[in-house]
């Protein structure tokens, strides 16, 4: 019996050690240990055995159980351990990869000038109207004072459509739309697409986009419209900016003026910005012509008014230190991904 | 629109010391806008009238000459110069003379002009000393569109009432600063020296000299 015992016991510790799978380890575990099993056959066999061995006998079959248990678990252990470790290795996935970057969109520059430029209007009161920019010829030139033979109309270089219909080269018919709604005092910008018949180069294109401003009330003077132009100055170039207003001529506006700012990268000393000069025009404006407002039967006894029209893109170049105009007009991610 | 300097002077009594930048600015703030300004004589130094009293070829090298000048100095100036009008045998020629010392425009047959002019310095050409430059027309930063008597290539010949040692400057009128003006088209009367003078008079407050001149007639009646 004991001889058996020993024999099964180190069979089954040979087993044990050759096994690599926990099915492998069960069925050991059956064959010796289970209902069928051969240390359970050999129990059965106790019977068998003198009454005065059985205790002995109990003890070392229960010892060889043990040994055997002890071994089956340690030996599931280790190929557990195993198991994982393999797993580990072939589902390893690198967690310090990055997430998956979605691409987003941004806006223009042009639009973040603009909504600039809105805030600072709207700050001062002012509302935001648009206007067509496939316009009749008599908003565009006639009722702005510019009639039909005058030499402003041939220098604007004009996309006719027909006689009497144009593309608007300036935001400037919507002060004379705005003026017909008859609802005064108005304060007013109007931004827009505009276009002239210029060549494409870096400070030039047939299309581009004007802020027009206006504002109509009693008692409006030159002094409101300069006031008006150095706050927005400041607001959007910076509080120690300084402005410069120049005589010029509109046929709409009279008197009629253009404004420099100081140079915003010398601050007035004179670099490549400013070519040198310390000045950056960026704006016309001027107080409406009576003509332009008995037009549009405003009582110019009773009212006046300043109206001011900033080229967009010229504020965007300026802003943003574009040297080439044609860069906003390109759709090219790199530069736009930049705003 | 451009005009020159000197000639709104001429036109306008009293204007003799208004620098370049006070013309552009009173100008600019009365309603004519200066675009820019140049300054003709900005890079030109010592450049004066010489006569050439003899020309004689260049020992060392078939296309060079060596001619003596008279610039108004004690003694005359050994000048090489390898021009194809100055042949061997003339003389009397008054021409642009710059001397050692002085600056140019720009140099002959080049295209870019240098922001600052070139320096002449006393040089050897193939061995024989040259003391200064006669110049051309490219080289005093002018063009034959100005100059249209100036040779094709070639030093610039004087012509006129003029001394050796007088200012060449003077003489060829490049002391003189050309205005650009940015005429708006409610002004057309601009578009003439005239305009621009009788702008400039009342922008200075000065007597109006054409003006009275065509005036004067009916005053004195």
């Amino acid at each position: 019996m004991k001889e058996q015992l020993k024999e099964i016991t180190e069979k089954t510790l040979e087993k044990i050690k050759g096994v690599s799978s926990h099915e492998g380890l069960n069925d050991i575990r059956v064959g010796v240990l289970g209902k069928k099993g051969e240390l359970t056959g050999l129990l059965q066999n106790m019977k068998n055995v003198p009454a005065d061995e059985r205790p002995e006998i109990g003890r070392i079959v229960n010892e060889a159980r043990e040994t055997i248990e002890e071994a089956i678990k340690k030996a599931d252990e280790v190929i557990s351990e195993k198991t994982l470790n393999e797993k580990i290795k072939n589902e390893k996935t690198d967690v310090t990869l990055p997430a998956s970057k979605k691409a987003y969109g941004h806006r223009h520059p042009n639009r973040v000038v603009l909504e600039e430029v809105e805030k600072i209007f709207i700050g001062m009161g002012y509302e935001v109207v648009h206007g067509p920019e496939v316009e009749l010829d008599y908003y565009n030139f006639e009722a702005l004072n510019i009639p039909a033979n005058h030499p402003a109309k041939d220098e604007q270089d004009t996309f006719y459509v027909n006689e009497k219909v144009v593309l608007r080269t300036q935001t400037s018919p919507v002060q004379v739309r705005q003026m017909e709604r008859g609802k005064i005092p108005i304060r007013m910008i109007a931004p827009g697409r505009v276009f002239r018949a210029d060549e494409v180069d870096a400070t030039h294109s047939p299309c581009f986009h004007q802020v027009e401003g206006m504002v109509i009330d009693e008692n409006i003077t030159f002094a409101d419209l300069k006031g008006t132009l150095e706050s927005f100055a400041k607001r959007i170039f910076g509080e120690d900016t300084k402005t410069k207003f120049r005589p010029h001529h509109f046929p709409f506006t009279e008197p009629s003026a253009e404004m420099d700012v100081t140079c915003f990268k010398c601050k007035g000393k004179g670099c490549r910005v400013c070519k040198g000069e310390g000045w950056i025009e960026i704006l016309g404006c001027g107080m409406i012509h009576p003509l332009v407002l008995e037009r549009c039967d405003v009582d110019t006894k009773k009212y006046s008014g300043f109206a001011f029209g900033i080229g967009l893109e010229r504020l965007a170049l300026l802003k943003y230190e574009i040297d080439d105009m044609r860069l906003l007009y390109e759709n090219d991610i790199r530069f736009l991904k930049q705003f | 629109m451009n005009t020159s300097f000197n000639w709104i002077k001429d036109l306008v009594p009293g204007m003799e010391n208004v620098t370049d930048e006070e013309y552009r600015d009173a100008m600019t703030l009365s309603g004519t806008k200066v675009e820019c300004f140049e300054k003709l004589d900005k890079n030109l130094e010592k450049i004066v009238v010489g006569k050439i009293l003899s020309v004689e070829q260049h020992p060392d090298a078939d296309k060079l000459v060596v001619c003596q000048l008279d610039v108004g100095e004690e003694s005359p100036v050994q000048i090489v110069t390898g021009a194809p009008n100055i042949k061997v045998g003339t003389s009397g020629q008054m021409v642009p003379v710059v001397l050692a010392g002085g600056k140019i425009a720009a140099a002959h047959g080049e295209s870019e002009i240098p922001e600052n002019g070139i320096k002449i310095k006393k040089g050897k050409l193939r061995g024989v000393e040259s003391f200064g430059m006669m110049c051309g027309i490219d080289e005093l930063g002018s063009s034959r569109d100005i100059f249209s008597d100036a040779p094709e290539d070639g030093i610039y010949i004087l012509s006129g009432d003029l001394k050796p040692g007088d200012s060449a400057v003077r003489a060829l009128g490049l002391d003189d600063t050309v205005f650009e003006y940015e005429i708006t088209n409610n002004r057309v009367d601009c578009y003439s020296v005239l305009g621009i003078a009788r702008e400039a008079a009342a922008t200075f407050k000065k007597r109006w000299l054409e003006f009275m001149r065509r005036r004067e007639p009916v005053l004195r009646r």
